[in-house]
């Protein structure tokens, strides 16, 4: 039993190692902006259609879903609350951080990866750059600062896909729909649903890098560690998804 | 310019270097040592540890045991960081180019220039040191390209030139000339032998084929001229080639090529025909 914890627990060790770097890069030079930049446009732009697609089905089915829930208590026009507060609170990070996690953190972990079996990490540590510091600390602020932005889009486009529910099945009107949505969110709400994409990011990009850069074995190599930071990156958004979840509901 | 190989400071020491992964041994015991201008040419099957002696030379592969000497810098316990001030002193082409294949060629060979935390040169005068770079190996009209759209050859000169842009002193050439054809192949070499002649660095040449040492070993790259021509004189002193022999991580062999072609061990003397 013993011997089977000790590999995670080696990993784990590794893995921390790697974010505490990765953290203690953004307060020393060199800072490679460029990076942080183009990683923005191709993990924030990029997944700007999927999330917004993605966002609006989630807003549509659950104002269908809401709709016949509350008409049991005469409540339909209280759709816009219900969709308000499980969209910003909890579907609307969630969702996001695993379409991005499947999008960003294969890509991250795949693009490292063939890096690594090339010998392209070596090579910029034999050119006068820190690997950690070169890609990872970049994509970590990058996502830091763009999965909140997404989510926050998805959470609007989710709010006038159910919108668009209400006003032409429910027959609810805007008025009606966004004073509704906008009272039920409170500061808790909000602060929880930016919280939480934040924290996402970091599992995110720094899970993808964690398996990139301990890519071994060519090819195959590569696809493993996509597959698992894939893997990984989403079942560590839910761990971490139930514990940011407690401890505001216990507020 | 004729160096005199045998008077000159040590640039590279192994001192019982040992490097284990899990139950192979990687390199086992290697001890040499490499003076200023001279030449080495590493010789042995795949898997004898030829790569990982250039990567532990590079300080990117810590040993288990034993001492590197860089430039008078013992390396091994050295932490990332101060290591590149040593690695700017060398330059390394990998076995398989290890070009950066999401930048240009001129990004790519500007990169050392741009990165290394020791100036070479101000940043106006990047973009002309790359072009000359390239002009050396004959490639500079793809300084735009991406690595992708070169054939092998010319990506192992491209590694060429991003590995002597900085005009290091000492160069490592890991498998120059691995799956080329001959006549490829002996081009990569003629530019290896003139970075050497023409700005007197230290070379350490890993290779599967001996014609590679052969070559180095008695040839040098006269300007007026513009390529090889046979040493002899005082000339062969300078092209003076050390060849070692590896097998299964020791180092089974080290003279002279002479003394490769006497030997009559088996493994040896298969290394020291053309
Ligand atoms: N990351 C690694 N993990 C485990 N074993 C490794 C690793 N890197 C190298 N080895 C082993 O170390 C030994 C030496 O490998 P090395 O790459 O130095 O050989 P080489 O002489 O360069 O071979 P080739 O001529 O094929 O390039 C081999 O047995 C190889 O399997
Ligand atoms: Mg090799």
């Amino acid at each position: 039993m013993l011997d089977l914890l000790k590999p995670s627990f080696l990993e784990f060790q590794e893995f921390f190692y790697l974010a505490g770097r990765a953290l203690k890069n953004i307060f020393r030079k060199p800072h490679y902006w460029d990076d942080v930049l183009l990683q923005m446009d191709v993990i924030g732009v990029g997944s700007l259609p999927i999330v917004s697609l993605i966002g609006a089905f989630s807003g549509i089915v659950m104002a269908l879903q809401m709709s016949r829930a509350v008409a049991q208590y005469g409540a339909s026009s209280q759709t816009g609350t219900f969709v308000a507060i499980v969209l910003v609170r909890e579907l609307g990070p969630v969702l996001t951080a695993l379409l991005v996690a499947g999008r960003n953190a294969s890509g991250i972990a795949s693009e490292i990866g063939s890096m690594k079996v090339t010998d392209q990490i070596d090579a910029m540590r034999a050119l006068g750059t820190d690997p950690n510091q070169k890609l990872v600390t970049p994509r970590m602020l990058a996502l830091a600062f763009v999965l909140p932005l997404l989510t926050i889009i998805a959470d609007f486009v989710g709010l006038c896909g159910g919108f668009l529910i209400g006003k032409y099945r429910l027959n609810i009107s805007a008025a009606q729909y966004w004073n509704s949505a906008q009272q039920a969110l409170v500061w808790n709400d909000v602060a929880q649903g930016l919280l939480k994409p934040f924290l996402f990011s970091f599992v995110i990009s720094l899970v993808g890098c964690f398996y990139g850069i301990r890519t071994t074995g060519g090819t195959q190599g590569v696809g493993r560690s996509t597959t698992e930071a894939v893997v990984v990156s989403s079942v560590w958004v839910f761990i971490l998804d139930v514990f940011v979840t407690q401890i505001f509901v216990n507020m | 310019m004729p160096n005199n190989p045998a008077s000159s400071a040590p640039v590279v020491i192994f001192d019982n270097v040992s490097l284990r992964y899990g139950e192979t041994v990687a390199l086992d015991q290697v001890s040499f040592q490499v003076n200023a201008g001279q030449t080495w040419v590493f010789l042995g099957e795949a898997g004898s540890g030829k790569t990982q002696m250039c990567k532990v030379m590079m300080g990117l592969v810590r040993p288990d045991s034993g001492r590197v000497v860089i430039f008078g810098d013992e390396i091994s316990s050295k932490g990332e960081r101060e290591m590149f001030a040593v690695r700017a002193k060398i330059g390394m082409l990998f076995q398989e180019s290890a070009l950066f294949d999401s930048m240009t060629i001129e990004e790519n060979v500007a990169y050392p220039l741009e990165n290394q935390p020791v100036r070479h040169c101000g940043p106006e005068q990047i973009h002309d040191r790359v072009v000359e770079a390239l002009r050396f190996v004959e490639l500079e009209k793809t300084l735009d390209k991406v690595p992708s759209e070169l054939s092998g050859g010319m990506r192992r000169r491209v590694g060429i030139a991003r590995a002597t842009v900085t005009q290091p002193p000492l160069a490592i050439y890991d498998s120059p000339t691995a799956g080329l054809d001959p006549i490829t192949a002996n081009n990569i070499m003629a530019f290896i032998a003139k970075q050497r002649d023409l700005k007197g660095t230290t070379s350490i040449i890993v290779s599967h084929r001996y014609q590679d040492g052969v070559l180095m070993a008695n040839y040098y790259y006269d300007e007026a001229q513009g390529r090889l021509i046979a040493a002899t004189g005082e000339r062969l002193a300078s092209v003076h080639t050390t060849f070692v022999v590896m097998q299964a991580g020791r180092i089974v062999f080290v003279g002279p090529q002479t003394e490769l072609e006497a030997s009559t061990d088996p493994y040896v003397s298969k290394f020291g025909r053309r």
